[in-house]
């Protein structure tokens, strides 16, 4: 399957939550011809192996969970219903938003957004979220039957082809990950690869990072490599933290990683004349290979991340060839040439 | 003890970046058995003079504050984030070397050329650059590349009681070690030098996954601001007086029956001994003692002036308070 066609299934499925999900069985769908046994854990992890009885134990990762809102009540008046943040939600564009809410059925609506005739007092600041409600367009009486307290709500916003090779919508992170992994696992299968490979599509990387906490644990990796996106250039993001759109790979270095491993992906990368730039980082990268790395008695990983755009916004913007590259890195990294 | 601190003292090596600082420890361990872990915790089991009753670990970390080159730009300045915890004010105007030797000035604007404002306010990492001397990015990045790393420049001085040097947080630690190692302690012991401690305490945690210890000291530098112009009430701890002893910080709550041992043994056996009087800062500890099942935890410290700096001080009576109330804990852990 094309690359974009992966992506957007992944990106247009709702998540809603680490139980069974759309995301998930859409992913499941995916990668079920790839992949030798498929399973969940506790946490709901998705973990697919080729090869069970292979050698080495590698991981491929890439987190599923999606940044979205959850319902806190239901307005008796209005029907409108009050939210809070599940992960890093940018709230300044959330006003007027396009949502769907994950109830007993999938309902369409918007966020509120004072008109601006009515707007008082400082313009220059973004009303927090407990001053946003969801509207459907139903009465309190109609919505109840639907919508509980706790059911999420995420971004309806479908990915759009924008010039050139760049596509835009909600969910590129980390669906441009996921997809990236699936893509390097279907190289090495079609290859007749014969090591032990385990992708790991991981929940909760924006709310704690616990999915790759238990499942680093469980699977004891001895080689792990971790696919996310991170920071396109932009007006207003310097060029020493971020990698323009369309430069392919940005491979992590970072003083918590282990050195020899973001040399062997550069070095790769380079062999294999696969576009890369290095992505530095003083500290924590703020991705599962901060916890994955440390799990057990310490884990080889490489972090290795797509650029991209308006990240945790409706209209997260990417490069399709960039995660190619980033499957293409993945794949030579697993051969081991 | 002290020409051996400074020669490690004076190796380079921030977190994530300690090769230099393994390899020579490792050149220092003799026939003692040792194992590199996946992180690059370095691991050495050391058969005492008797069997222990219970599985001692002693810790400190190899690692030490500094920097990470992030961008070059076109005219060969380089960007960079810090490494660990830095502040602003100490890293103006100082020099830095980098893995590859070349040397950088971090730079900032003459103070002829600023407002009155401008003057007083510290500057931030991201208006900082390092100057190695190169007029083009071609030039920088012959002996820089972005994710190089950097450390303050080495330079010692021993004013008598007092010892002034980069990186002596936590290269003091690893000289006791090193020193316990070779005398051989009465009982059989871990020792581990750790990775990464600076980066948010990232390296002991999995080294105590892997020793699985009974209990755990740690050897570190504190904060000692015991200078004028700060009260006495919050000094933390004072130099020369003597190992500082923790009940709890930032990262750890220690282990109460432990803690009081410590401070027994110091009264008892007449060595220099002093609680630290603010919960404050934080060291492996924190990653140790929730590794595994739990592990009963210590911490024993030398009070340093100005740390995360390139003038950290030490007092010599302290290392040495240190170096024996270590020697004199762990053999009472070990073999109770």
């Amino acid at each position: 399957m094309e690359t974009r066609e992966i992506l957007k299934k992944i990106c247009e499925a709702s998540y809603g939550g680490a139980g069974d999900s759309e995301t998930k069985r859409v992913i499941t769908k995916l990668i079920q011809g790839i992949c030798d046994s498929i399973r969940t854990d506790a946490l709901g992890n998705l973990i697919c192996t080729l090869n069970e009885n292979g050698e080495g134990n590698t991981v491929l990762s890439a987190h599923m969970d999606k940044i979205g809102m959850t319902v806190t009540g239901i307005d008796k008046l209005t029907g409108m219903l009050k939210i809070d943040r599940v992960g890093g939600v940018d709230i300044r564009v959330l006003p007027a938003a396009r949502v769907k809410v994950l109830g007993e059925k999938t309902l369409y609506g918007c966020i509120t957004s004072t008109p601006p005739h009515l707007a008082r007092g400082d313009k220059g600041t973004a009303l927090p979220i407990t001053e946003l409600y969801v509207d459907c367009g139903l009465s309190y009486e109609e919505i109840s039957e639907i919508v509980s307290v706790g059911d999420r709500i995420e971004y309806s916003s479908p990915v759009v082809p924008l010039s050139g090779d760049r596509l835009s919508g909600a969910y590129m992170d980390n669906s441009a990950g996921c997809t990236a992994v699936i893509k390097a696992m279907a190289r090495l299968r079609e290859d007749g690869f014969k090591g032990k490979v385990t992708a790991v599509f991981t929940v909760g990387e924006e709310t704690g990072k616990g999915g790759a906490q238990t499942s680093f644990t469980a699977l004891s990796p001895d080689f792990a490599l971790i696919t996310d996106v991170s920071f396109g250039t932009a007006p207003g993001i310097p060029p020493e933290s971020s990698s323009p759109l369309s430069s392919g790979a940005m491979i992590c270095i970072s003083p918590i990683l282990p050195k020899s491993v973001s040399d062997r992906l550069m070095s790769i990368a380079s062999e294999n004349g696969i576009p890369h730039t290095a992505e530095v980082m003083g500290s924590r990268t703020m991705t599962d290979s901060d916890v994955a790395v440390i799990t057990g008695t310490g884990v080889p990983t490489g972090l290795i991340s797509i650029p991209l755009l308006n990240m945790h916004t409706p209209v997260e913007t990417l490069d399709i060839k960039d995660v190619e590259a980033v499957a293409s890195v993945l794949y030579f990294a697993v051969r081991g040439e | 003890m002290f020409s051996l601190l400074k020669e490690l003292c004076l190796l380079n090596g921030t977190s994530g970046r300690e090769d230099r600082i393994r390899e020579f420890i490792i050149s220092k361990l003799g026939d003692n058995p040792y194992t590199v872990d996946p992180l690059g915790n370095l691991i050495v089991e050391v058969r005492g003079k008797n069997r222990a009753k219970n599985k001692v670990m002693v810790s400190a970390h190899m690692d030490e504050v500094g920097f990470i080159a992030t961008y070059i730009t076109d005219g060969g300045l380089i960007k960079f984030d810090t490494v660990g915890g830095i502040l602003p004010a100490v890293m103006s105007g100082r020099r830095v070397v980098f893995e590859s030797g070349a040397v950088g000035v971090i730079g900032v604007r003459p103070v002829h050329l600023m407002s009155e404002d401008e003057k007083k306010k510290l500057l931030t990492e991201d208006r900082l650059y390092i100057d190695i001397g190169a007029s083009s990015r071609e030039e920088a990045t012959e002996y820089v590349l972005p994710g190089d790393t950097a450390v303050f420049l080495g330079e010692w001085c021993d004013t008598g009681d007092k010892i002034i040097s980069k990186a002596l947080d936590d290269r003091f630690g690893c000289t006791l070690m090193l020193k316990m190692i070779e005398e051989i302690p009465e009982y059989d012991m871990t020792f581990v030098f750790s990775v990464q401690e600076e980066v948010g305490l990232r390296g002991a945690g999995v080294a105590a996954n892997k020793v699985r210890p009974d209990f755990s000291v740690v050897l570190e530098a504190t904060t000692a601001a015991d200078i004028s112009g700060v009260s006495p009430e919050n000094f933390v701890c004072v130099q020369g007086k003597g190992a500082v002893i923790s009940f709890m910080d930032n990262s750890t709550i220690y282990d109460r029956e432990t803690f009081k041992k410590a401070l027994e043994i110091g009264h008892k056996e007449g060595i220099a001994v002093q609680v630290k009087s603010a919960v404050a800062g934080g060291n492996d500890s924190g990653a140790i003692h929730k590794s595994g099942v739990g592990v009963k935890s210590a911490a024993i410290s030398a009070p340093c002036r100005y740390i995360h700096s390139a003038s950290c001080v030490l007092s010599k009576s302290d290392i040495l308070s240190c170096y024996f109330l270590a020697r004199a804990l762990t053999k009472e852990l070990a073999g109770a």
